[in-house]
Formats: C-alpha cells, structure tokens, sequence
C-alpha cells in the first residue's frame, strides 16, 4: 500500500514534533494513544480505564494488560509518565506542551506498572477528551530514536529515508486485531496534481489531501474513488481583531458578518465542495453548539451598519495556508463593493504567515483557518484570556467563566452545557468568521477498500484492506 | 609556467571568485527571506519566551556579517551544517536529491547535446535552405511552449491516456533513478524538447557565422567535398561558440529542473530546495543553492577551457 502526501521536511518521526502530514499519519501508525477521538466519538486505546477524582484534580490511568512495545518490551505506567513529560516540555514538544499546563509535575507518578496518576493544579473534567485523547502518544522511556522510532501500535517503522518516505510493516503482536495491509509506505509527492497523476497512473493507491480544484477535474472518472470529510477539514475564516479599531465596535463586526455570502463564497472559492459555516470551529465533533441559527447574508443591514458608522473602506491581510483564503478575500471585496465599502487585500506568502506571531495578533482584520477540532480543544487554545494565540483578542469574563466551568465540572452533561454556552457567547461576541469548511479530501484506486477519515483528517493504516 | 597553466589558474581564481560573490548573494537572499525561523521552526503555539531561546540557540541575533562568517568558516572545513527543522546534517539530507538531480541533468544535458548539434548542424551548414528554415521553425515553436506546459502534455497524453511511460518519476525506496531508468524519460524530453530547441538555434547560429567566412567560402571555391569543409573547417571554428553555447544551457537545465522535479516528484535537488523555502530552512536552501551556482559555475569554466583548447591561436602554436 502506497500513500502519497505532503512530507515537508520528512527527518524524524516525533510526536513531539511533528513535520508534516505525511509524518503524522505515519506517527498515528506506530504510536498508540490512551484513547482517541475517532470519527468523532470517544474509541478505545491503550488505557482499559482513564478516570478523575471527584473534583477532577487527579486522574487516573490504568493500562491494559499485555501491552507490548515493538521490541518486545513491555508497556509502562513509567512509559506514560514519561510521554507526559515529554509532550508537556515546551523544549521537546514545542506544539502540544500547551495542553499539559496545568499539570502537577512534582506529583505526577506511576503507582505500578499500570498505573499512572495524573494530579493537576486545577479541576479539569474535561482532560480525557481534550488532552489525553488528542496530546498523549505513549513513547518509550528512555532517549528515544525518531528516525526509527518504538512504539506500540499497529504498524512498526521499517525504514525511515526524508527522501523516499517511511516504510512500516504490521505489528503481529498488536493487542487489538490484525491488520489486513502487511506494509505500508508513505511516499513524498509535494505537488498536489502531481499527487493525482500518479495515483491515476498506479504509482500510489492513495493519494492524501487534495485540493478542490484537483479533484473537480475528476469527477466522472470512476477509476478512483473521491473521499470528502468533514473531520479534518480547514474551517475557513475572516479573523476580526475584536481589540483593534474598528473592529473593536461590535456594529462593525455585524456588517461584516452580513456582508458575507457563505455559500456564494462555497460555491466560488471551494468550487462547490465545502460545508456551510456557522462562526465556530468544530462542526460534526460531540460539543459543536448546532442550536444556534444559521448566520445569514443581509447586505442591506450591513450597508446601513457600515454608513452609520462612517466605514467605506477596510483593510484584510490575506494568506493562503490554506488553499482559497486569498481568493475568498477577492470574493469578499466584490460583496462589499456592491454596498460601497472598499476593502483593500494585501497578500502575504503562506510561508511567512506564521512567522511573525506578534504581527499576527496586532492584524484588525486578516483571512486565517483552523484545523476543525472538538470545540473542547479548540476554543481554550484560540480563544479566551488564556489562550496564547488569540487571534481575536476576544476575551470577555462570561466566556472565561463558562469555559472554566465546561472544563472542571464533574458532571459530563453540565460540562456540555457550559461548553455549549461558550460557544454561544463566542458566536454572539467574537471575532470569528466561519464561512466555510473546505473538506478533507483525498481519492483512493478502487483497489483500497475501507479507508476512513478520523479527527484530524488522519486515515488509520490497521482499517485499509488492499484488494489484489 | 606554460601559457595552459596559467589559463587554468586563472580560471580557477576567478571560479573562486565568482562563487564567494554568490555565497554573499544567497546569504543575504535566504537571510531577507520574510518570517523568523525560529517562530517558523516552533509552530504557532509556541511561547514568546521560547522563540527566543531558540533564536539564541541558533545565533540569530548575531549581526549577518558574523553569522555569514561562521558559515564560511564552517563550510571551509567541509560542514554544511544542520537542518533547522530537522537538526539532520545539510550533507546528508542533500547527498541523495544532488545525485537524482545530476542523473538528471547529465541525462536531459546529453539528450540536448545531442538534438542541438544535429538539428544545428543540419540547418546552419546551408543558411536560407529549406531544412534550415523548418528546422528554425520548429525550434522557435518547441521554444515558445514553457516546459512545465510541455510536461504537462506529456504527461497526460505518453503517461495517463496511452500508458507508455510513468506519469510521475518516483525513485524506488532506497535506490537511485537508474535502478528504474524508465521514469527519467519523461523529465529529460521535457527538458530536452525546450532545452534542445534554445541550443539548437544558438549554435546553428554560431555554426551559419563560420560557414559563413572567407576561407570556408575559398575551401567550397577550390572545390572541396561539402564534408570535407564541415569537418575540416567548420566544425573547428564553431567549437569554442558551441561550448559557450551549451555552457549556457547549464543555468537554463538547473533552473528548469526545479519546476520538473515537482511536476514529476521526482526526489532532486529542485524539489528539496522548493520545500525548504517555505520552511525556511536556511542551511539546506544555502547548500542547495551553492551546489546549483557551483554547477554553472563549472559548466562556465569548461566552455571556457574548451574555447582555449580549440582556438585557433593556440592550435597555430601547438
């Protein structure tokens, strides 16, 4: 089975560090997690049980019995404590450390060898689904080789060469079945279309992430098979810097948001392949607030916002990283235009985009898009007074105050309830522009049967079967 | 000291030359590139704290001068340093695409040759004759297309819908382009279509230009065989353009590659170079770019000796 994908700089294979999409599906092959968020609902991992206290301040991990790493070791409390610390160090883990701030370090412990306990410095109800299942790959304990890396899940790594991709091979020994593919190589195709020529030609049976233009040439050809999932998927925004005029005037982010025909810019910018956006992130995961009303297009309201408060002209900092924000602030400015408004796109490379984060967070008005996450693990990194990168800058106490209570209330439907009112306050305040979800889209030969898009838009290599 | 050894140590001091200015040139180039490789290298999560502790790691903050001093110094001593994305060694990460690239490039560099001096040296030994003219015709035409149109055609017409030839040049794991020979056609006609099609008219040209002078006009008057002035006088003369001629076709192959490598995925020095710009990974980018301008560099310094060697001057007094 040969996956073709975008492989960045390829190197090692580090949960830690992930360098691109390539090595991250390789990553989720070898690695296992406690539990995993699946195609939306909770699945079981390693973890037999993974339960709080009664105030949620300490956590306990039970593995299950009989793990065994690839060199035959076995699976550890040790290992798991080890993994925490690992990806909760901002050296090791510049990414992930975030969700593991409000560990207890002192105290974290192995009680056994199969159990761990995990004491926080605040009640955190939430922590299975928004950090163990999404932050907790269980390495090894020791100095671990990411170039041929140790784990326990249902692929071992073979080889590892940046330039020809990584081969790994079915672990016989994996706890829960036997995957019906015996080896699976990821092969570097940077170039999308490229991606898609060799896919048709039989180079590769899976061609991974594809944009919308590539694979609306292939409709019809039923010599692939076309994938479109919402779990992964780039929720694609307009970014009003909520503390920044005049975006700082919640009549003014109002006419914004009217001004904006979703599907029109759906239909234009992601050729008709995309999901209709509400403002929030986490569209189809458990905790997506679908109660609220579908934001509409009232270009009359917005005009008379816009005049009321002397607004004709607008500035918006577009990238695309991720294909199609530049052109949906070309369709956004042909919408404005009708009503008078001037808005001025100044472009910026996708590469630069991220490189200047305090540029980022002093931008009024920019096109951005974030991975589609559970709102659970989205909201508390992007948005709020604690969130580091607060594109928005929006951070009002209610919202504070309901994200505390959606993350340390002990009871599951509570803890809904507060997420969800999050959400709602967001939505009615925020900054946030959610047009559109482009799809996670990627095309397979009619050989490959079985492939399934979980969260993140991975595909799981134990699910593939390979027809001869 | 001979006057052949002074020439070559000549060429020498100025290849050296020529390659410090480069090396200025692509440090500053890859140093104005926008973004800090540091935020770029941590991800959007990153603390401001952190940031600058890898910018000290990697001795950002040190004025350019010094920092392009360091480099110099330790490229001097044979280390090109490491990844800053990675933290792999810059040798071993460019060993493998700098060999795919070369086996491409002597590949689609031979497959021009040869199409530049055949088609030239049909239609420039007979300036104004029919053959010349369709043989300008159709090199004017091959020279209009960009090649990644070119490729384009080919690779959906010879790779997708007849299925003669792989669509994309995938090297197989561990192995080198000529363990599988066959992906390597499509890129060099690519190449080779464009390339051939600027070399021929160049040195049919050069070739029209010697045919043309007197003694070549007295030879065919005196009644020498038509071969015999070709080889005997024209080819003589039209060597040294010749090998200026294909010396040039050396930057045009490198910076073609680039964009073939990524339309084939074929695993080059191109495509590497693509990826770690938008990484900003400076180490790899300066080698890379350093391995390219050495390349055209030399292709300059051989044209140059083989002008020398085949100047009349010189042949006069060997």
């Amino acid at each position: 089975m040969r996956i073709g994908g975008l492989a960045g700089a390829g190197g090692p294979l580090d949960p830690g560090n992930v360098t691109s999409v390539l090595s991250f599906l390789a990553i989720n092959s070898v690695f296992e997690f406690p539990a995993l968020h699946g195609d939306g609902e909770l699945e079981p991992g390693v973890a037999e049980s993974i339960t709080p206290n009664g105030d949620a301040t300490v956590w306990t991990l039970t593995l299950r019995e009989g793990l065994l790493f690839h060199d035959g070791s076995p699976v550890r409390a040790q290992d798991v404590v080890a993994s925490i610390a690992y990806m909760g160090n901002f050296e090791t883990s510049p990414t992930y450390a975030l969700g593991w701030i409000d560990v207890d370090w002192a105290n974290l412990r192995a009680i056994d060898d199969r159990t761990a306990e995990i004491p926080l410095l605040r009640p955190r109800a939430d922590y299975l689904e928004s950090v163990f299942a999404v932050f907790l790959p269980i390495i090894k304990e020791g100095a671990p080789d990411f170039m041929v890396p140790v784990g326990s899940g249902p692929y071992q790594v073979e080889s590892n060469d940046g330039a020809d991709g990584v081969v790994v091979v079915r672990n016989d020994d994996w706890w829960e079945f036997k995957p019906a593919v015996e080896r699976v190589i990821t092969v570097p195709i940077n170039d999308p279309g490229a991606r898609i020529n060799a896919l048709k030609s039989g180079e590769i049976d899976i061609a991974y992430q594809l944009p919308p233009a590539v694979v609306r040439a292939e409709e019809g050809n039923d010599d692939i098979t076309i994938i479109r999932s919402s779990l992964g998927a780039a929720a694609m925004i307009f970014s009003m810097n909520t503390s920044l005029p005049p975006f700082d005037n919640p009549e003014v982010r109002e006419a914004v948001r009217l001004s904006v025909d979703r599907q029109t810019m759906i239909n234009s910018v992601l050729l008709g392949q995309g999901q209709l956006g509400n403002d929030l992130v986490g569209l189809g995961f458990p905790g997506y607030n679908d109660q609220l009303p579908q934001r509409t297009h009232d270009l009359e309201r917005a005009q008379a916002l816009f005049a009321a408060n002397g607004i004709s002209e607008l500035d918006i900092v577009a990238s695309d990283i991720a294909p199609g924000l530049v052109a949906s602030a070309e369709v956004l400015a042909a919408q404005l235009a009708t009503i008078g408004v001037t808005l001025n796109i100044d472009e910026l490379p996708a590469d630069a985009f991220f490189a200047d984060i305090p540029r980022l967070l002093s931008t009024p008005f920019m096109t951005m898009y974030f991975s589609n996450r559970p709102a659970a693990v989205h909201l508390p990194q992007f948005v709020g007074s604690t969130a580091v990168v607060n594109v928005t800058a929006f951070a009002a106490p209610e919202f504070d105050a309901a994200m505390l209570a959606a993350q340390s209330t002990a009871d599951a439907e509570e803890r809904l309830q507060h997420l969800l009112e999050a959400q709602a306050i967001e939505w009615e305040q925020g900054g946030t522009i959610v047009w559109g979800f482009s799809p996670m889209i990627l095309a397979h030969s009619p050989k490959v049967e079985n492939v399934k898009v979980i969260s993140d838009g991975l595909i799981e290599f134990e699910d593939l079967v390979l027809r001869a | 000291m001979s006057s052949g050894l002074t020439y070559a140590a000549m060429r020498m001091a100025s290849a050296i030359a020529t390659l410090l200015v480069v090396s200025v040139v692509l440090f500053a180039a890859v140093d104005l590139l926008p973004g800090d490789p540091a935020q770029q290298m941590l991800g959007v999560n990153a603390t401001p704290e952190r940031v600058e502790e890898v910018r000290r790691q990697l001795n950002l903050d040190d004025p350019a001068p010094v920092r392009y001093g360091r480099w110099m110094w330790s490229l001097l001593q044979g280390d090109l340093g490491e990844s800053v994305r990675t933290g792999g060694p810059v040798e071993q990460i460019v060993a493998r695409p700098a060999l795919n690239t070369a086996v491409l490039l002597v590949a689609a560099f031979g497959a021009i040759v040869a199409v530049a001096l055949v088609l030239a040296a049909l239609s420039g030994v007979r300036e104004g004759s029919r053959l010349s003219n369709l043989v300008s015709l159709c090199a004017l035409g091959a020279l209009s297309v960009p090649e990644f149109i070119v490729a384009g055609i080919l690779i959906a017409v010879v790779g997708l819908e007849l299925g003669w030839l792989p669509a994309v040049s995938l090297v197989p794991i561990g192995g080198t382009p000529l363990d599988r020979p066959v992906i390597l056609v499509l890129p060099v006609v690519s190449l080779a279509i464009v390339g051939g099609a600027f070399g021929a008219r160049l040195i049919r040209a050069a070739v029209a230009d010697v045919a043309r002078m007197p003694h070549v006009e007295a030879a065919r008057l005196s009644g020498v065989p038509e071969g015999r002035v070709i080889l005997r006088h024209i080819v003589p003369g039209a060597i040294p353009p010749t090998a200026q001629v294909l010396a040039f076709l050396v930057p045009f192959l490198v910076g073609g590659a680039v964009v073939i490598e990524r339309i084939f995925a074929y695993p080059g020095l191109g495509s590497l170079l693509v990826d770690r710009v938008s990484l900003r990974d400076a180490p790899v980018i300066e080698a890379v770019g350093l391995l390219q301008a050495s390349a055209v560099i030399l292709a300059f310094q051989a044209a140059d000796v083989v002008g020398f060697l085949a100047s009349p001057s010189r042949r006069t007094a060997a």
